[in-house]
């Protein structure tokens, strides 16, 4: 199983070192890519110091368009699996395993690392989960997938879903729309326990006056999304015998 | 409808008409973005001509001034074109994220491609 992680940064030089460096040393066997999304920072900088490997977008896309250049990239080079992940740390890669299992026991196509199962580590903000809740009961009425923990954009996808992905992602809030685009296009969703930790630098891209624009604009998507693609049957789950 | 009037709709009209050609010709609209612009400059000269065009619309859709109706469909035609426009700017969106993640991972390539010829040079050389 070759296995790509794709690591979208943009202003993420205070954390990026720790987070590649962390993933050279104690993972090597997973690739990783970093998207550097047109950083106005030194990003960059730290990307070509260090030799690691990287794609550098010559505009800012925003995150829906970053972690697509590495579902492209990681198409385009044959990978079995794509995992995503933060640039900015709180996604801990000792998950990835559990991530990437029951991809690779085909079971389904992508897993969402969700932090509500266990409850454990970083919960977030009240008003956040109030928010992932909210996004929650949106998806489950939308395509009926239950996943709890909506926003997290620590996942991983199979090959047929990647190539989906290079092919067709959301732009600006995508991680609830990936959800449910993969749902609707008869792909097998499923929840896997993570812990995540708090961010350490940096800012969220989600700030708290932008929370209600976010709201409304990820169900409105989540409803044209529904109203545009025809459900089709979900491909029976591999018997494990 | 007052000739004064009449005659600058029409004026006004040939204008707009000869300002969408004049683009089209030196090729800084493309045909078929101009397409509704051209359609909406040839129904208001046809209508600033024949106002009885106008008054019999006018009539069909209860409007008792038939300047009215030119002002609705002037404003009609600005949504249609509006419309046609989100609709262009979206996919040209679109293109352009398409372009910029391509030229990316191209550059990614060449970048690798050069580090590697580089490299052999030095190898050469030894």
């Amino acid at each position: 199983m070759k296995v790509l992680v794709i690591i979208p940064a943009y202003n993420e030089s205070e954390n990026i070192e720790k987070v590649v460096d962390d993933l050279i040393e104690n993972y090597p066997q997973y690739d990783y890519v970093v998207i550097n999304d047109c950083s106005t920072d030194n990003t960059e900088e730290i990307l070509v110091k260090r030799g690691y490997n990287y794609i550098s977008l010559p505009a800012n896309l925003g995150i829906g368009g970053a972690v697509q250049s590495g579902y492209i990239y990681a198409w385009e080079n044959g990978y079995d699996v794509a995992v995503q992940t933060d640039g900015d740390g709180q996604h801990d890669p000792a998950y990835i395993k559990d991530l990437i299992a029951p991809i690779e026991a085909g079971e389904a196509d992508m897993t969402i690392g969700s932090r509500f199962i266990e409850k454990k580590g970083f919960q977030t903000s009240f008003m956040r989960r109030l928010g992932i809740g909210f996004i929650r009961v949106v998806i489950r009425l939308t395509c009926g997938t239950r996943a709890t923990d909506t926003t997290s954009g620590f996942r991983a996808t199979n090959k047929e879903l990647t190539a989906y992905f290079a092919k067709e992602y959301a732009q600006d809030y995508p991680e609830p729309e990936a959800i449910v685009a993969a749902s609707l296009n008869g792909f097998r969703v499923r929840d896997v326990a993570v812990r995540m930790r708090e961010r350490e630098g940096g800012v969220s891209s989600i700030n708290a006056l932008r929370s209600v624009y976010y709201m409304i604009k990820v169900s409105l998507a989540l409803l044209i999304l529904r109203l545009g693609t025809r459900k089709k049957k979900k491909k029976k789950t591999k018997e494990v015998s | 409808m007052d000739l004064k009037l009449q005659i600058f709709f029409i004026a006004f009209a040939l204008v707009f008409l000869t300002v969408v050609l004049r683009y089209l010709v030196i090729k800084k609209f493309n045909l078929k973005y101009a397409l509704v612009w051209l359609l909406t400059a040839t129904v208001l000269l046809v209508l600033a001509i024949f106002p009885k065009l106008a008054i019999w619309a006018a009539g069909l859709i209860g409007i008792q001034l038939p300047v009215n109706a030119i002002f609705l469909f002037a404003i009609l035609f600005a949504f249609i074109i509006i419309l046609t426009l989100t609709a262009i700017v979206s996919h040209m969106n679109k293109r352009v994220y398409r372009i910029t993640q391509m030229q990316a991972i191209l550059e990614k390539r060449v970048r690798e491609l050069e580090e590697k010829i580089a490299e052999s040079g030095k190898n050469d050389s030894d």
